[in-house]
Order: C-alpha cells, then structure tokens, then sequence
C-alpha cells in the first residue's frame, strides 16, 4: 500500500528528526514524519505531581514507579549499558533486541524505537561544538551557529557566561542557568577561591548548558526544584523530542505516523524516493513517497537502513562512541551537613581540563547522587548491607558524581557492517579502544581527579560501565568535502543518492569529549533548512 | 499457607530485624514475596541453599554472612536477597526517615562513618572463619 506523495519524509522522532523536521514545517512544506513511536504507557500516571522528598514519606505506592511493576529497577550483577534508565524511561529501549539485534562481544549499544528516540531519557546536556571540537569536521562553528540559536530558542537552553564561556560559545537564546544544589554551591565556592591555580593547570568548573527550562517556554514551565527528573516529565521543564513533536502536530502540512519500522529507501524516479516500511504490531508491509528522505534514525538505525538499502551486506562502515567512565566522590565539606531538598536532579556543574600545549579539552559533568536512591550505591559496597546502608545514608548528602567523557575517533578497530541472516539481518560492531587510547583516558582521568582532591573531593573508585554506556554512536557516513563512498556531503546528501539526506549523529567523522546530542540538534536544523531552501528553488 | 511461603515470610522477617531492627508491615512482606517469585526464583546452587538454611536457623549469624557474602560471593543469593530488601525498605513511606542523610555536623559523621565500617570489616572476617561451615553443609546436601 502507498500513500499520497508528500515533500519530505523524515524517519524517526528524536532528536535529530524533530529538528530537521521544524524548519521544513515551518517552509511550509508537506513533511511526514515516520515513526515506532513507543512510549511510557505505564507509570507516567502513577508519580504524582510533588517533589522527591514529599513522595518519599508520603505515597505508599512509590515503589511501583520507583522499583518498577516487576521490580525492573532493582538489578543485580554487572553495572550495564542503560542501567542509568530508571522503571519510567525503560520504554526508551523497549523492542530494540528485537527488532534492530546487533552481534557484538564487546559493544552493546542502547537503541530506541522510542517517540524521542535516545533523547526521551537524554541528561539534557548542550555544550556546543567549538571549532577547536571539529576537526575533521568539513564544516565550522559559524556554520552551526545560527542553528544553534535556533535549536535553543525551541528547545530551551539554561545556562551562564562563567569560567566556561571560552569552551561553550555565546547563544543568543541562553535563559538563566537553573540553582546549584547544596553540594555544588559548596564544590564551586571552593572553586572560586582557588580558580587562579586551578586554571593555571587548565582545570576549569561552571554552570553546565542544559536543556532544562529556568524561564517558562512554549506552553513549558520552569522546573519547580522538585529533583524527580530521572523519572517523570510532568513539569516539560526537561526537554524532549516529543514536545516539538507536539508542535509540529498542530501544522496543517506535517503529518506523523507511529507504529513503523523503516526498512529501506529506494529512489524510483529524478525527483521520487521511496521508504519501505513495516507496521508493528501485524507486519504489514506499506511505502511512503516524497521528493526527499531524510534518514534521522539514530547512527545504528541509520547504518542499517542505508546498507539494507544499498545492499552493501558485509560492507564495514566507521563507528565512534565517547569512552564514559563515572566517579564517585565524597566531598568532604558536605559530610554530615544538611542539603536542601529543593533542587533538580541533572548535571550540577560542568568541567573543562584543558591543559596548556594539548590540543584536546575533555569536558565532564557532576552531578549530586540523590534521588536515585541508596540501594543501587550498596551494591557496590563489599561490606555487610546494614553497615553499607548506613554509611550510604550518612554520605549521601556529599555523594557526588563526575562522568567523564571522552573524545573518539575512527580506527581500524571501530567499525560495524550488516549481516544477512536466514531471519533478516543484524549489525555486526566491532568497537575496541588501542592501549594507546586507554593509556591517554586513564591519564586524564587521573589528572583532573587530583583537581577536585583541590576542591576537597575524594575520589572513591572509577567506574566503566562499557564501550558503549554513553550511548553517543556517530561516524558511519562522515560528512566530507572531498567525497568518498558511503560518505555524505556538507549538505547532508549521501553521496550516491539524489534525494537522500542523513541528520543524525551518523554523519559526524569523529566525537569531541563533548555530548553530541546539542550539536546534532543544530546540525539537523542546519540540513532541514539547507533542504527546505533547495526544495523551494 | 505452604512450607516455602513459610519461608519466604520467615526470611522477611529476619531481614528487615537485621537491616532496620523493625518487624515489616504485611504489605511489605507480600512485595517481598511476589519480587523473589519475580528476580529470584531460579533454582538455587547447593552453597546458596546452604547459606539460607543456616540463616533461617540462625538468624544471629545473618550479619556474619552477609559480610563474608561480600568479600567472596557478592552475588551470592543471600546479598541479592538483602539487596532486594533494602529496595523495598527505602521505597516504603514508613521508614523513608531511616534513609534519610543524618545532619550531625562534619566530627561526629567521620566517627559514625569510621565505627560503622570498622563494626562492617568485623563481621566480614567473622563470616570468613564461619565460611567453612558454609561448605560443609553445601557438601553435604549435594551428597544427599
């Protein structure tokens, strides 16, 4: 079954897809957006509207949410990839074994059929890509720029111009940056007394850029400091993907249909591109047509669809992922001292080592350990359960958590290809760090710890939780200038296609020791209106 | 009610003496009981049944073991227990003041932190001398 050719077609609602969509909507093209679209059908309903602390002595059936109906919060063994998912952000991942299964002894990625897709659980982090960030980029900031204040302006971006302005850029539409909680004031209070030798080091802490809202936008409130971000969006102070979505809905010439698995493109005349699709539940099989595709899938769910499409089985094409390593610490200011509980639960501060002489910045987040709960920590603890809980509880108010990330590019060793199977096929990755990548991470790392021992931190242990825990996956089809297979140009065209674009973390040629998600989002909006303006003309 | 609900509610009982010093409230114990049928329900290796045998016997070795647990077995049937327990604890209104942060001034949590894991190392070593026992038993169910 086909239905009625329209302008654009856009595959997948997440970050990339919604903000590749909103410039072609708002040309006033006819753009359809096709979507799984799974969503929390379960517990959105059941967390009241109150903050952590008020739910924790008064709702009786907090565990539900918190523990999850089969109890899928609570996991033993191994800390794995998605374990940062609470009960309520579990649907991100659900159906993905299935439906997109990927072969890997050492890279188990997190997928999404999500409405959302990754960024329905993302930690709202938006540093921007400085062109110190882009080498090997065929683009620059400047390029990026204005869709950077595009993309803040819809999404909603706090933050401040501090000792981290000359790695996070200016933005036209920076709102306030959201409190500090107790425990950061008092981390970047220490900071400011000691910022000469810190920065002298090239160690530097400020506000992180988030996509949490202190300033109502768009229908979506401030966050009320209600610290229950991890597990519902009731306020829309967070942002995610499905409230522009939302937005698009209410124009006449943008239609979204869920329940949809796309398979392959397949270009069928100059100016018509044909996407195969599969109904789920039922398995019928339908196609959509339009003048232009763009691939927004994630890079995994991209690298199937072009390769399926391309039929380019075997073929092995680049992948990267930022390294992610957590931190616990203890800072010693804070033991035993009463923390507010108004506060949110998101990055408290951000960190920039950039040591004079390496061309590289790593950049990191902390964040205060609290509305997670206790127990998860007294897993980890060799001690008997009634002493760890109580040692947990007594420092939990000066839990913190530095999560490093860091920079990857493409190796002989990174890399994933299609495989025909008697069922379908899968995604093979291949994906392992050389000892000389390991060595510059544990040096870091290393590094910037002996900073927050200055700012009175202590380091407990360092905590890898897998090759692909980040769940930032970029780099199958790199844009480039000078051309190549399987590669896409500066407009987003993949090359060997008329009509074909990709807006997602696919096309990046390597990851800086930055989330990529923000930069994605502006990329997506760089492409949609580069190809609106192609479609008028 | 049949011998292993029995059990199961026996176990309950003991945990939350042993984690809170408080007897679980009826609701708890059924949570309890429904989340073991759900996470916990695989057949058990005979070091395992072992180790839940003598702590349903005895109960005052609990602290010993669990500590011993952590040093050699940290995935052993009796931590994964516990740490189930410990959810469904900190998750109930009833006792969210014990999980709680205390506010008892920088010295004194030092100190607190200092003798709670000085009396946690203890029991640990206790249960390693105890471990033996452990094996036997383990040996001898799988003789049987």
């Amino acid at each position: 079954m086909t239905t009625e050719t329209v302008d654009v077609l856009v595959v997948g609602s997440g970050a990339s897809g919604v903000n590749v969509a909103a410039p072609l909507v708002e040309a006033g093209l006819r753009v359809r957006m096709l979507d799984f679209g799974n969503r929390d059908t379960e517990y959105e309903s059941l967390i009241p509207a109150a903050s952590f602390s008020e739910i924790r002595r008064m709702d009786p059936d907090q565990h539900r949410y918190f523990l999850g109906e089969r109890f899928e919060g609570v996991s033993f063994g191994e800390v794995e990839t998605g374990a940062q998912l609470t009960p309520p952000r579990r649907f991100v991942e659900r159906d993905a074994d299935a439906l997109a299964p990927i072969e890997s002894d050492s890279f188990h990625p997190l997928q999404s059929l999500a409405q959302g897709g990754l960024a329905a659980a993302w930690g709202a982090g938006c540093p921007p890509f400085l062109d110190r960030d882009m080498q090997g980029f065929p683009i620059s900031h400047s390029d990026l720029a204005p869709h950077y204040d595009a993309v803040a302006e819809r999404i909603g971006v706090s933050g401040e111009q501090d000792d981290l302005a000359p790695f996070m850029g200016n933005l036209a539409a920076l709102q306030p940056a959201v409190q500090n909680d107790t425990n950061a004031q008092k981390i970047i209070a220490l900071y400011r007394r000691r910022s000469r030798r810190l920065n002298s080091g090239g160690f530097y802490l400020g506000h992180p850029r988030l996509a949490m809202l202190s300033r109502p936008l768009r229908g979506r409130s401030a966050t009320a400091y209600r610290d229950m971000d991890f597990w519902t969006d009731q306020e829309r102070t967070v942002y995610r993907p499905r409230w522009t979505v939302e937005d698009l809905r209410s124009y006449p010439n943008f239609e979204y249909h869920d329940g949809l698995l796309a398979e392959t493109f397949r270009e069928i005349a100059p100016d018509e591109v044909e996407v195969a699709v599969r109904r789920h539940p039922g398995g019928e099989r339908l196609s959509h047509r339009a003048r232009s595709v763009v691939l927004a899938a994630g890079a995994l769910g991209t690298a199937r669809i072009v390769l399926r499409s391309l039929e380019r089985f075997d073929h092995r094409v680049p992948l990267v992922c930022n390294p992610h390593t957590y931190c616990p610490m203890i800072n010693l200011r804070m033991v035993g001292r009463p923390a507010a509980d108004r506060r949110h639960s998101l990055a408290q501060l951000c960190f920039v080592y950039a040591p004079e002489g390496d061309t590289g910045a790593t950049v990191g987040h902390v964040y205060s350990y609290r509305s997670l709960l206790g127990f998860k920590l007294v897993r980890e603890s060799p001690l008997p359960h009634r002493s760890s809980a109580r040692i947990i509880r007594d420092l939990l108010s000066s839990l913190t958590i530095a999560l490093f990330q860091h920079a990857d590019s493409p190796t002989a060793d990174k890399h994933c290809s299609l495989r025909k199977r008697p069922d379908g096929d899968s995604l093979e990755i291949g994906y392992s760090l050389s000892g000389e990548e390991q060595k510059r991470i544990d040096h870091v790392e290393r590094a910037i710890l002996r900073n927050f021992r200055a700012l009175r931190c202590l380091a407990i242990r360092r905590v890898r939780p897998g090759l692909a825990a980040s769940a930032h996956y970029a780099g199958c089809f790199p844009m480039s200038a000078s051309g190549g297979e399987l590669t896409t140009d500066v407009s987003g065209r993949l090359r060997g296609t008329t009509n074909v674009y990709l807006a997602d973390g696919s096309v990046f040629p390597r990851l800086p020791s930055k989330g990529l998600t923000f930069t994605m989002m502006a990329n997506a909006d760089r492409v949609g209106t580069g190809l609106a303006r192609a479609l008028a003309e | 009610m049949s011998r292993s609900a029995d059990d199961v509610e026996l176990e309950a009982r003991r945990f939350v003496a042993y984690l809170i010093g408080q007897e679980p409230p009826r609701d708890l114990i059924d949570r309890y009981r429904r989340a073991n049928q759900l996470l916990l329900s695989d057949p058990l290796a005979p070091e395992d049944r072992a180790l839940m045998e003598i702590v349903r016997t005895r109960p005052s070795l609990l602290p010993l073991l669990d500590g011993a647990c952590g040093l050699i077995r940290p995935e052993s049937i009796l931590r994964r227990k516990l740490l189930l327990m410990l959810a469904l604890l900190e998750t109930a209104p009833e006792f969210a003041d014990l999980f709680d942060p205390a506010e008892q001034g920088g010295p004194r949590a030092f100190a607190v932190l200092i003798g709670q894991g000085g009396v946690g190392v203890l029991q640990a070593a206790g249960g390693l001398l105890l471990w033996p026992l452990v094996a036997l038993r383990a040996r001898l169910s799988r003789v049987r």
